[in-house]
């Protein structure tokens, strides 16, 4: 009797791990096709070389932008990204770079290279932040502003940099980021067609690997580094599907701090972002759609398939699990502040597919995933589930895993071409099928490191990201 | 030899039933989450295999593709630059409209005179005009947009009727464009109708509708304009008045001064933005009285005329405002003393020491460093 109720039991909770993974998969075909018809439809509205159309035909109705970026111990690459802001082609826009505190020389560096004056300037705090030292201007550009403030962390910085940003969009961008010269014109398209657009999100990259002059992009290329060139295929399924896939039913919940442009006015009243959270980025979006929705006011939030960001990734197993940490706890963070939003009445699409997507299938699956593992494994001890359909099972776990990031290689080989040479498409499809192996359940386990410590309570330690810029030709500009 | 044949396939058969017998999901007696399982995996694999294929099938595809893209747009860029070639040129097809657009607005205004009129009768020939027209009239937003552009810069006055109601488009940008090809095509028969619109209407960049006017015949904006600003009731919005850089002086002066004296009470925008069109000396007494004003835009308008007109008689006044409470009436004050014609150096550092405003000593500074003077 023992042994039957045992075989039930197994075999119910069996059903219930292919069940879920039924749905997942079946989530994620559906994203797919969602995102390879918004690929193409956007492909046809904006051709991969149409930015000189672009220009010209919204000529004069580009709005003026304010980039913020946010500086914390940039000591060794402050001048190359403010030279790189500095080169793009928008018709109007300002540099606002926000100094968090920083501990190095990073003020006297931006000082000596921009010709910074203080300059008292008064601006109305309508976000609280931490005290502002000195507001500095340059003398050479007259576009560029540089706010000295106390640390208070990144949120806190990008918020003293809306309180002094006077255009009516704002772009967020890490001090890190690569970007290309038409970044600006390409993100705030979706301003320009659609006036209900409140925030767009841009396509993140990897720029290891990639040619780059003075923080501007010159060349596409595939790291060298096996950890970087994972990180390469991982960030064109994340992007070109998750994100791609939520954006036309306006359910998307994530845009990258990296690069994202936003409404200023409607940040300011949602209370700017928040420096409570370690996912601020996630946490504003979010935050965003239930404002809307509370208020029943017609938006949309969007993301733009061009690639327009670069940044660098990490390339030892350290710093990537302490980011991929951070980063499932922001998401855990993000999902719990503002779970009054899952199945609401009225919440559209992102109260009911997104948000509860996000968290049954992104925030909890870790926990899933290491319990189906673990859950296997116990029952194959038992002998209550035989070597080979545990062998079968895990197959094809890996199977959909490289079936999904292939998926991904296809569309940018349909859509961006970015990596335009047959090796490199060879290496891509390699790493797809090599990120099922291993690298994919290492950061299974990160993820699950990041839920016990939200889950915890336990305060997170951001280590230290390393940069080597070794993709960087251009040192400091002459 | 058919006995032996049948055995081997006997065999062949008999070990593949008894290793196929061995899978999970196809074994006899499989549970049904085995044989799904079995399934969804060879499914999977075969998808991926398929995929991949895919993959490198398109890309020699898309190889191929750009390849004879890159050679019909040199193709086409001969044609259009090389006179001799512009009279076979070949026919557009709707698939390369967006193409060509692109194309086209690289070629379109680096080139002028004769050359451009040809290369403009050329590409005319190649169809665009049925293009043009077809996609005016059921395009997406995008292609009408293109085609509303292309038919103003191709002057196709076939298009005139299609871009009528687009000019009424709640979409600024398409009724912009569309209003801009009508006048490009005939400005005689529309100036006077679309004139009002372009100064009213709010969603119109200003600085678009200026480079729209200027490119009207002069006697034509010299003849309406003026008019259109001074017969407007109370006073015309401060946008308007930002056109008037395209009269000649008198008529400018005119206006202005018409304006003036017209309102007892204008808007502080327009006063701004007129104050900012003073040229004559004769009109600097306004932008003098003005400095007096309570309503601070129109201090900081007065102070960029300042800038440019004023004169060393001007100092007192301007280094009182060095001490307004409001920043930017501070800031403009210092530029416009450090741009004063005749005023040292050492005249303004003193004044930058001795201020009795700390932050208008600051501000000073500050204007001296922008100068290089520190």
């Amino acid at each position: 009797m023992n042994q039957e109720m045992a075989v039930i039991l197994v075999r119910s909770v069996e059903f219930l791990f292919l069940v879920y993974f039924l749905l997942l998969n079946g989530g994620l075909f559906v994203l797919h096709l969602i995102a390879a018809w918004s690929v193409r439809h956007y492909m046809a509205r904006h051709p991969a070389h149409g930015a000189g159309i672009d220009r010209a035909t919204y000529s004069g109705f580009f709005p003026p932008i304010g980039v913020i970026v946010p500086a914390f111990n940039e000591e060794a690459t402050i001048t190359t990204t403010i030279h790189s802001m500095m080169q793009l082609h928008y018709p109007s826009f300002e540099v606002i770079v926000v100094n968090d505190g920083s501990k190095d020389r990073t003020l006297e560096v931006a000082i000596e290279e921009f010709g910074l004056q203080p300059f008292r300037e008064v601006h109305r705090a309508r976000l609280a932040t931490k005290t502002v030292r000195g507001v500095y201007r340059s003398v050479r550009y007259p576009n560029l502003r540089f706010i000295d403030k106390e640390n208070g962390g990144k949120a806190d910085a990008l918020n003293a940099g809306i309180n002094a940003c006077v255009s009516p969009l704002f772009c967020g961008v890490d001090a890190d980021s690569i970007l290309q010269n038409d970044s600006l014109t390409k993100c705030v398209l979706p301003f320009l067609e659609d006036r209900r657009t409140i925030c767009a999100g841009g396509t993140i990259r990897i720029a290891n690997g990639c040619e780059v002059d003075q923080g501007l992009l010159l060349r596409s290329g595939l790291p060298r580094h096996p950890l970087a060139l994972l990180q390469v295929v991982e960030y064109l399924r994340a992007f070109l599907f998750g994100r791609l896939g939520w954006s036309p039913m306006n359910g998307l919940l994530i845009v990258s701090g990296a690069f994202g442009l936003f409404e200023r006015e409607t940040v300011v009243q949602a209370g700017g972002y928040s420096p409570s959270t370690i996912g601020e980025d996630m946490e504003l979006v979010v935050r965003l759609h239930r404002r809307m929705i509370e208020e029943s006011r017609p938006y949309r939030i969007t993301f733009v398939p061009d690639p327009i960001c670069w940044t660098e990734a990490p390339e030892s197993l350290k710093v990537l699990g302490s980011q991929r940490t951070r980063w499932q706890r922001g998401l855990a963070e993000s999902l719990w502040r503002h779970r009054s939003l899952l199945f609401r009445p009225g919440s559209g699409a992102v109260g009911w597919f997104s948000f509860p997507y996000m968290l049954v299938f992104e925030c909890i699956e870790p926990v899933v995933e290491v319990g189906g593992l673990v859950f296997f494994a116990l029952c194959v001890a038992f002998g209550l589930v035989g070597w080979s359909e545990a062998v079968l099972f895990l197959g094809l776990v890996q199977a959909l895993g490289m079936l999904q990031t292939v998926n991904a290689v296809l569309l940018e080989e349909v859509s961006y071409r970015t990596f335009p040479a047959t090796r490199q498409i060879l290496t891509m499809i390699a790493a797809s099928v090599l990120e099922s192996i291993g690298y994919r359940q290492l950061n299974t386990w990160w993820r699950l490191k990041g839920l016990v410590q939200w889950a915890t309570g336990r305060k997170h330690k951001w280590g230290k990201m390393t940069r080597s810029a070794a993709w960087s030709s251009g040192a400091s500009p002459k | 030899m058919t006995s032996s044949s049948e055995s081997s396939w006997v065999v062949f058969t008999g070990n593949w039933m008894e290793w196929t017998a061995r899978i999970p999901g196809v074994a006899p007696g499989s549970s049904w989450s085995s044989r799904m399982g079995f399934l969804l995996f060879v499914g999977t694999v075969l998808a991926v295999v398929l995929f991949t294929v895919s993959i490198l099938a398109l890309h020699f595809l898309n190889d191929r593709r750009l390849r004879r893209e890159k050679a019909w747009k040199d193709r086409w860029l001969l044609q259009l630059l090389d006179p001799r070639a512009q009279g076979k040129v070949e026919p557009l097809h709707e698939a390369q409209f967006i193409a060509f657009c692109d194309l086209w607005s690289q070629v379109d205004g680096s080139i002028r005179g004769s050359l451009r009129e040809e290369m403009i009768e050329a590409v005319r020939r190649a169809g665009t005009q049925e293009l043009c027209v077809k996609f005016l009239r059921k395009g997406t937003f995008r292609e009408k947009l293109l085609a509303a552009g292309l038919s103003g810069q191709l002057r196709i006055r076939e298009t005139i009727e299609h871009l009528l109601p687009l000019a009424d488009s709640p979409d600024p940008a398409l009724s912009l464009t569309a209003c801009h090809s009508i006048l490009r095509m005939d400005a005689d028969a529309h100036f006077r109708d679309f004139l009002p619109r372009l100064l009213e209407n709010e969603l119109w960049p200003v600085a678009q509708v200026h480079e729209i006017l200027s490119e009207m015949p002069p006697e034509l904006v010299s003849s309406r304009l003026p008019s259109a600003l001074v017969e407007w009731e109370p006073a015309p919005p401060a946008r308007a008045v930002r056109m008037l850089d395209l009269l000649p002086e008198d008529l400018r002066a005119q206006v202005i001064e018409r304006v003036f004296r017209k309102s007892a009470e204008i808007a502080p925008e327009t006063e701004a933005a007129l104050l900012r069109e003073i040229r004559s000396p004769e009109h600097l007494p306004l932008a003098r009285q003005a400095l007096t004003s309570s309503r601070w835009p129109v201090v900081v308008a007065a102070l960029h005329t300042m800038a440019r007109m004023g004169s060393r008689e001007d100092v007192p006044m301007l280094s009182e405002l060095l001490g307004h409470s409001e920043w930017w009436v501070r800031y403009r004050s210092a530029q416009a003393l450090v741009r004063l014609p005749g005023i040292r150096p050492i005249e303004l550092e003193l004044l930058a020491t001795r201020h009795p405003d700390r932050y208008g000593r600051d501000m000073l500074r500050f204007a001296l460093a922008e100068m290089g003077m520190r």
